[in-house]
């Protein structure tokens, strides 16, 4: 009998239990009753238990999701109230919240302005003001905090809803990207506009310095600062600069809408992103230089023969607008070589251009620069020594290229030197004996350098493909009527100079060379 | 109609909440100072409000608690840009009050007048319809670009496909582009007008003219350019044949909608007049009242509108009542004596 019941029984029968059969009846009924009891208590229990391990499992992972996305995520009460766990990604960016804290102290502490607008949005949600929709699109959607931005999304939780989850994402990366992007697609933009229309895009350049500094200016009225900015941001949108004709939008607007002294300082953003802009494309379109004028090639050729007929002296003078200065082409050479040795894992090249001036005729010389650019590769590639060879003479570190380009009585001279080891004669000497080639002399060795394919013949690596490429601007050469000079010392270093008339030789000239 | 102003000193925003709100066939009036927002609402009810909060002469909060202070509790919905939440705040404490931030999307402002208005989206009126007969071929997609989205365009190849199409839908607008000449075009037009007595009906041909588009003949209300400029599809077909000018609420036909600078031009005076005499018809003339206090034309216009509209009802055996405006009824003292019923 349990002890319970038997207690129970003394209780009832202070005298003492009787002792019948109805009396043990019972208290085995009884006992019986209450160990089913027990049975089901100790069922409750282990359910009890289970469940209780179930749900910490599912706390744990939870946490562990939320810990572990990169996004902050927190559910919050129309009051505003942050509630349950926030995700670690929150107290990272934002510290673990106070108790009791609300969305808007939380996020926005540091901009009171932006705080009162998310509270006046969660008041409008639980006083059921506007459509949830209304006030959910209108919620604060940005935030900037310790430099970084982030952007905030709301998603209504239950039907109808009674809670919003938050997510926090943190988009500095994306947005500092996007801003390369379209800073890059305007500079396009820019290029492919001003190559197609020179003459505009300069005016707009002019235009734009011009409104600029009207709209800068401390005198401007109202009136005229909004009048510049609508110009400023029709002109802005016509060559394709969306970022600047936005903001020139946003300041317009700000006027309209304050209606109040109006503050010159504003259109400081423009005027710089202007001058970024500027800055970035002046070069490329050359428009840092004076003002030029395109003029249509049959135009200029009319013009000249106008003049030419009547023989007078300003014949040369026109011709000259037609030719191309030489040291822009020397430029575009020294460009190449520093890009290949670049390319090449070489130190970076010094390259020292000089030139008188001389303005040539792109046509007849174009062969010629096309034939030099093998003439750089050499001596990139092969003329100028490794960093500790270069060291071990010593040298610097880094190859010297001196690109020049003057005039010389009525011949142009273009040379193209480098400081590297110079030709080794001794090895072109044994290709040239090879090649059955006359080798006794120095021009005979210079012309064996020259010769077509000797670089293929010899195997040193100071000669591989230099002889296809002296061989090909010494034909240029010739073909202009010059001649292809070369000085070289050993380990001072070699220079290729072409010599070549800056006129082409006059027909009767030819007739008499040929006769 | 459900009336709707729309207050704001920019012209831009106005246009764009009311492009948001063209699909729902609001009659819509526009003010751009908070004093010429209250002179409107003095001058006759709205049903919602949208009010700008920054403007010269009258600022919106300004103008909405003078609103208030009147007794008028006409829902409003506060447009804000570089307003503060204290401002936004203090102003919805005035009591039937929304807001929404500049930029806005169509669909917010839609949002907040179904919701203000009541309106179950499923009532939303049929969207009207405009027929373009055609042989050129990219005509259809041009119209479909200058008309407001909610506009469905049909289009059919010839005269008997037309007739079909007026049997099925309801045409606001009917466009009969043709090279033919034009006593053709009219003859065909005809037939047309008989299939659809209220659609604004128009050739499109060579010799049309855009500053001229109203050039009635026997069936025709016009010829319009091949070109269909911006401005002559959007102001002056889509606002006086398109949109609604003319409802009929139980009993009462109301007049109004027009949105045109010149509001006593003589198409906005046809089209009315054809949309109420239909009207009638439908409703059948006893006790019809039709509303005229909202027509926006000068007083002369309104009268001869109205002697108008009399003689022709009459002449079908109606005794129609008008109401009218004390300046319309000062304009039209003792001419119209006759046919004056001011309904109640």
């Amino acid at each position: 009998m349990h002890p319970l019941i038997r207690r129970q029984l003394r209780k009832a029968f202070p005298a003492g239990v009787p002792d019948g059969p109805e009396i043990a009846a019972l208290a085995a009924a009884v006992g019986e009753a209450y160990a089913a009891c027990e049975d089901d208590r100790a069922q409750l229990e282990r359910s009890l238990e289970l469940a209780t391990t179930e749900l910490v499992g599912r706390n744990q992972a939870m946490t562990l999701i939320l810990d572990h996305v990169g996004q902050g995520l927190v559910t919050v009460g129309f009051d505003g109230l942050l509630g349950g766990q926030a995700s670690r990604a929150l107290h990272a960016w934002f510290g673990p919240p106070a108790a009791g804290v609300t969305l808007w102290d939380y996020l926005f502490g540091h901009e009171p302005e932006l705080a009162a607008w998310l509270q006046l949005g969660f008041d409008s949600l639980r006083t059921d003001l506007m459509p949830p929709e209304v006030v959910l699109a209108q919620l604060v959607r940005r935030l900037e905090r310790d430099g970084r931005q982030y952007r905030l999304e709301y998603l209504p939780i239950g039907a109808p809803p009674t809670r919003l989850l938050v997510v926090v994402s943190d988009i500095t990366d994306e947005v500092a990207l996007q801003r390369a992007e379209r800073a890059q697609a305007e500079v396009i933009a820019v290029i492919e506009r001003a190559t197609r229309d020179r003459h505009g895009f300069a005016s707009f350049v002019r235009e734009t310095d011009r409104l600029l500094a009207a709209a800068s200016a401390a005198a401007v009225t109202p009136a005229d600062l909004r009048r510049h900015l609508h110009t400023l941001k029709g002109n802005f949108g016509l060559f394709g600069l969306g970022g600047l004709a936005a903001l020139c939008h946003q300041l317009e607007t700000e006027l309209v809408d304050v209606d109040a002294a109006c503050v010159p300082s504003a259109v400081a953003p423009i005027a710089a992103g202007w001058q970024a802009l500027h800055d970035r494309v002046a070069g490329l379109l050359g428009l840092s230089g004076p003002r030029t004028l395109v003029v249509d090639w049959g135009e200029y050729q009319t013009v000249l023969t106008a003049i030419d007929d009547s023989d007078g002296p300003w014949a040369a003078r026109v011709r000259r607008w037609g030719l191309e200065p030489v040291r822009a082409h020397l430029e575009r050479i020294g460009e190449q070589a520093r890009q290949l040795a670049d390319r090449l894992g070489k130190p970076e090249l010094a390259v020292v251009i000089t030139d008188d001036g001389t303005r040539i005729d792109g046509d007849r010389f174009g062969p010629l620069w096309s034939a030099l650019v093998h003439t750089v590769r050499n001596a990139v590639d092969h003329g100028i020594e490794p960093p500790d060879a270069r060291l071990a003479v010593g040298k610097s570190a880094h190859g010297e290229l001196a690109l020049r380009g003057v005039r010389r009585g009525a011949d142009l001279v273009i040379e193209i030197g480098d400081d590297g080891a110079g030709v080794d004669w001794a090895a072109v000497a044994a290709a040239a004996t090879a090649r059955g080639l006359p080798h006794a002399t120095a021009a005979e060795l210079h012309a064996a350098l020259c010769a077509d394919g000797l670089s293929t013949a010899a195997t040193a690596d100071e000669l591989s493909g230099r002889g296809v490429g002296l061989a090909a601007v010494r034909a240029a050469c010739v073909e202009l009527g010059g001649r292809l000079e070369l000085d070289s010392a050993r380990g001072r270093g070699t220079v290729v100079r072409c010599v070549a008339p800056l006129e082409p030789p006059r027909a009767t000239n030819l007739h008499a060379a040929a006769g | 109609m459900r009336r709707v102003l729309i207050v704001d000193d920019s012209a831009l925003v106005r246009a764009s909440i009311q492009n948001a709100l063209e699909r729902f066939g609001f009659e819509i009036g526009h003010a751009d100072t908070g004093e010429a927002a209250l002179a409107r609402v003095h001058a006759g009810p709205w049903d919602l409000i949208f009010l700008d909060v920054v403007m010269p002469v009258m600022d919106g909060p300004t103008a909405l608690r003078a609103l208030r202070a009147s007794g008028d509790t006409t829902p409003v919905v506060l447009v804000t840009s570089v307003s503060t939440a204290a401002v936004v705040a203090s102003a919805i404490k005035l009591g039937n009050v929304q807001y929404v931030a500049k930029p806005f999307t169509a669909e917010l402002i839609a949002s907040l007048a179904t919701r203000s208005l009541r309106l179950d989206p499923a009532s939303l009126p049929p969207p009207p319809r405009v027929l373009i007969q055609h042989g050129e071929a990219g005509l259809p997609a041009r119209l479909a670009r200058l008309l407001p989205p909610h506009v469905v365009i049909d289009t059919s190849a010839g005269l008997a496909e037309s007739l079909e199409l007026t049997e099925l839908h309801p045409y606001a607008l009917i466009l009969v582009e043709s090279a033919d000449d034009l006593e053709e075009v009219d003859a065909m037009a005809a037939v047309l007008r008989a299939a659809a007595p209220t659609a604004g009906l128009f050739a499109i041909a060579d010799g049309g003219r855009a500053d001229q588009p109203w050039a009635p003949t026997e069936a025709l209300d016009g010829v319009l350019p091949r070109t269909l400029e911006p401005a002559l599809v959007k102001g002056f077909l889509y606002g006086l044949y398109v949109r609604p000018l003319v409802t009929r609420d139980g009993a009462v036909l109301r007049v109004g909608g027009y949105q045109g600078p010149v509001a006593h031009h003589p198409a906005y005076v046809a089209a009315v007049r054809r949309l109420v005499l239909d009207g009638c018809a439908r409703a059948g003339l006893a006790d019809l009242v039709i509303d005229l206090r909202h027509l926006p034309l000068a007083p002369d216009a309104v009268v001869a509108l109205v002697e108008d509209l009399d003689d022709t009802l009459r002449r079908h055996g109606g005794a129609p009542g008008f109401r009218l405006s004390p300046a319309a009824t000062a304009a039209a003292a003792g001419r119209l004596d006759r046919t004056l019923l001011l309904a109640a």
